[in-house]
Formats: structure tokens, sequence, C-alpha cells
């Protein structure tokens, strides 16, 4: 299902409001970003790229994953109803 | 009706699919950096670990241990029966049905069946090293924790992700 440009604005917001609760206190985020990209079963789905500080130390994958089943639950509750994949890369793989 | 002649069914081992996709972030020698398409092919390992650590739960699941030809070849059809589209659909749809282990795992099979599919046929979407390297991570934490839900649920996901109702 594709997302409108409000809806990705929403779950960006959201991510950044939220995901602080999952990381190491040291930990930063420089942007998130939000797009739409097609999926295996023709719908598309929503790729949500975390963006960090290179400075970080280890994430923890258990609370990576117990974020995105929070997050969608979050989401729902605001009516989105969009489960979106979120990745984490390093500010210097992106050249920012 | 033909049996295999190994009693002992041997699954595709789901760690040695993260190892190899660890590998893959890891170019030997080292300080070489991963080209895009070990990024891709890590992230496509990522997805065909869960996989067959699924296929292999449904499988000891649904039939144990085999102890002769016969079970053993049950044991086979099982785990060779698993569908991606299917897997994918049940486990998006029945999620708030599983314990959090269970959730943890269905979502990141469904995210990484996803993933997978950019990585292997969108040109235009790259993953970072990063990226790749922290899904990995994420697949192996989601299998482990499978492995500690309960019987009854993994029996349940079995049949889910298998069994088409009419």
């Amino acid at each position: 299902m594709t997302a409108n440009p409000e809806t990705l604005e929403k779950i960006t917001s959201a991510v950044r409001a939220e995901l602080p609760k999952y990381l190491p206190a040291e930990a930063a985020i420089y942007d998130v970003f939000a797009q739409n990209r097609p999926g295996p079963d023709d719908e598309d789905y929503v790729h949500v790229r975390v963006v960090l500080e290179d400075e970080n130390s280890e994430l923890d994958p258990r609370e990576l994953n117990r974020f995105s089943s929070d997050m969608r639950d979050l989401l729902e509750q605001s009516g989105i109803d969009h489960d979106p994949n979120i990745t984490y890369a390093n500010r210097s793989e992106l050249g920012l | 009706m033909t049996t295999p002649s190994n009693p002992t069914p041997a699954p595709i081992n789901w760690r040695n699919l993260i190892q190899a996709g660890r590998d893959l972030l890891s170019p030997q020698p080292a300080g070489i950096v991963p080209t895009d398409e070990h990024v891709r092919r890590a992230i496509s390992n990522a997805y065909y670990a869960i996989f067959h650590a699924l296929a292999e739960s449904n499988a000891v699941a649904l039939i144990g241990t085999p102890s002769d030809p016969t079970a053993t070849a049950a044991w086979s059809r099982v785990y060779r029966g698993l569908d991606h589209t299917r897997a994918h659909r049940e486990l998006q749809r029945r999620h708030q049905e599983f314990s959090a282990q269970g959730r943890h795992f269905a979502e990141t099979f469904s995210h990484l069946q996803r993933l997978r599919h950019s990585a292997d046929y969108d040109h235009t979407t790259n993953f970072t090293t990063q990226e790749a390297t922290r899904y990995i991570d994420r697949a192996e934490a989601a299998i482990l924790g499978y492995a500690q839900v309960a019987e009854s649920e993994r029996v349940y996901i079995a049949t889910l992700t298998l069994i088409r109702p009419r």
C-alpha cells in the first residue's frame, strides 16, 4: 500500500520521537527519511532509513526488533495502517 | 512409496547463512570495502536464514525428530512446503495473535522478505553496510528468540504458514 506524503511525514516524525527510548544513551539520530518502495507482493511498502551519527555504540538488535513492533502498534493507534521497514545507516556511509 | 535413504534430515543451516552474510560484509583481505553487490547478497542471506529457520521449526513442530524413512519423507515435505508469499501474508495478518518473541520473528520475517526483494531486484535502491549488518543481527536475534517460543505457538505458526483453509 502506497503511503501519501502526509503519512510518510507522520511516520518519520513518530520514529524520530520514539526511537531514542530504544537506543543507547550515547546514540544520536542525524536524520530520518521515509519513502515508498516496491514490495514482493505487488504492493509498495514504507522504508524508513534512520541515519545515525557515527559515534554510536553497538545497537541492541533485540531492542530494534522491539521498536519495530511498538512502532507498528503506535501507528495503528494513530490510524496509520502501515508496517514500516526500518533500517539503520551511519551518516558517513551516505556522505552526509 | 519412495523414501529417502538417509533417515536423518539436514536442514539448510540458518547459522551458516547468517555467517555467510557477515563474511560478505567483511571481504578479505581486511580493509577491502564491500561492494554494493556484497551488501545486496548479505541482505538476501539474512532473509534466507530466517526463512530456513521457519522451515525447520515447522518440520520439527509438526513431525518431530524422524525415526524412520517414512517420517523423514514427511519431515522433508513439511520443510519444503513453506511458501514465501503465504508465509509473509499470514505472519503479517496474524501478528497480534503471537507472543512478543513470536511477533518479533514474524515481523522480522516479513520485513526481510521485502528488503530482499529490493536488494535483489530494485537497482534504484541501495543499502549501506551498516544497514545490512544490523539487519543480519536482527535476523539472528529474532531466530534465537523464536526458539524460546512455546511449542504450541510454533505448531500454530507452522499450520498458518503451510495450510490453506477452505
